[in-house]
């Protein structure tokens, strides 16, 4: 039953050059999910890599790895309460993480295996945790991911929840 | 960049409203992935490290996104190290608007990058 773009797109708002996960393999609804990312030579990251570089210019982005992974748990979050569009629904924002490990580095031509699982969920906001992939290997553990949803007009009029206190 | 004794780094950048991920993040709504402040607090770190070449980004010990962050804000990065060989990073990042992110990145040191 996996999904490809063309679906992950009707529940996640994010789009090119940032929409970072490829194809769902598995999900069940409000426990856990498993979704993958292929990382190419071609990303947009690596536009302006010394050519020639070395080995290490080509490592993937940690920001991106973590927003990959921290996709497929949006996905996960909204996955009974699909949420395409931000101007007629709500903003996915990161509200918060913790021990993040990065293990290995990612080199181009790795799929990446995200796996997913909710910890808890109050409301809009949903705790996740899980672990990345590369052949079965790991190469990233999250300890805890908070994903919140939040309408585009509060956001417009200052900071979140956690700034007001 | 400033810098003073103990490690710090203070840094200033402004969210170029060009970067081409504002057209997918969000259509309509432009706002910088928390993600990339990460990424700007681990550049400012890099650059205050005393051998850049040899440390290695190994955890995200905590991270705390407080404002969105948007195109053509000005983002102050303050980065203090802490550890002997410098591995720790405290960052704090704010916009005119106020707290943006505080950030805590862990380094192995020692290796080559």
């Amino acid at each position: 039953m996996s999904r490809g773009v063309e679906e992950i797109k009707r529940y996640l708002p994010h789009r090119f050059p940032i929409l970072l996960v490829d194809r769902v393999l598995e999900v069940v609804p409000g426990k856990r999910i498993v979704a993958t990312k292929a990382v190419s030579g071609n990303e947009p990251c690596y536009a302006r890599t010394p050519d020639p570089g070395a080995a290490t210019d080509y490592s993937y982005p940690s920001s991106l790895l973590i927003e990959s992974w921290g996709q497929a748990g949006s996905l996960l979050a909204v996955w009974q309460r699909p949420n395409p569009d931000v101007l007629t629904g709500d903003v996915e924002l990161a509200g918060s993480a913790r021990d993040i490990e990065l293990l290995e580095p990612v080199c181009p031509g790795s799929v990446l295996v995200h796996s997913v699982r909710v910890v808890r969920a109050v409301g809009a906001t949903t705790i996740l945790a899980g672990a990345t992939t590369v052949d079965a290997k790991p190469v990233m553990t999250v300890g805890q991911f908070v994903v919140t949803l939040r309408p585009a007009h509060e956001l417009r009029a200052g900071g979140t929840p956690a700034a007001r206190t | 960049m400033n810098r003073t004794a103990g490690i710090r780094a203070v840094e200033t950048r402004r969210v170029d409203p060009a970067d081409p991920v504002f057209s997918g993040h969000y259509p309509g709504f432009p706002v910088l992935p928390g993600v990339y402040l990460i990424e700007f607090a681990d550049q400012t770190a890099r650059r205050a490290h005393p051998d850049p070449s040899r440390v290695r980004l190994v955890a995200i010990e905590r991270c705390r996104f407080l404002r969105p962050v948007f195109p053509g804000d000005n983002l102050t990065i303050d980065v203090s190290f802490t550890g002997t060989p410098p591995g720790r990073a405290a960052a704090r990042l704010h916009t005119s608007g106020g707290r943006a992110a505080d950030i805590v990145l862990s380094y192995r040191v020692g290796e080559a990058a």
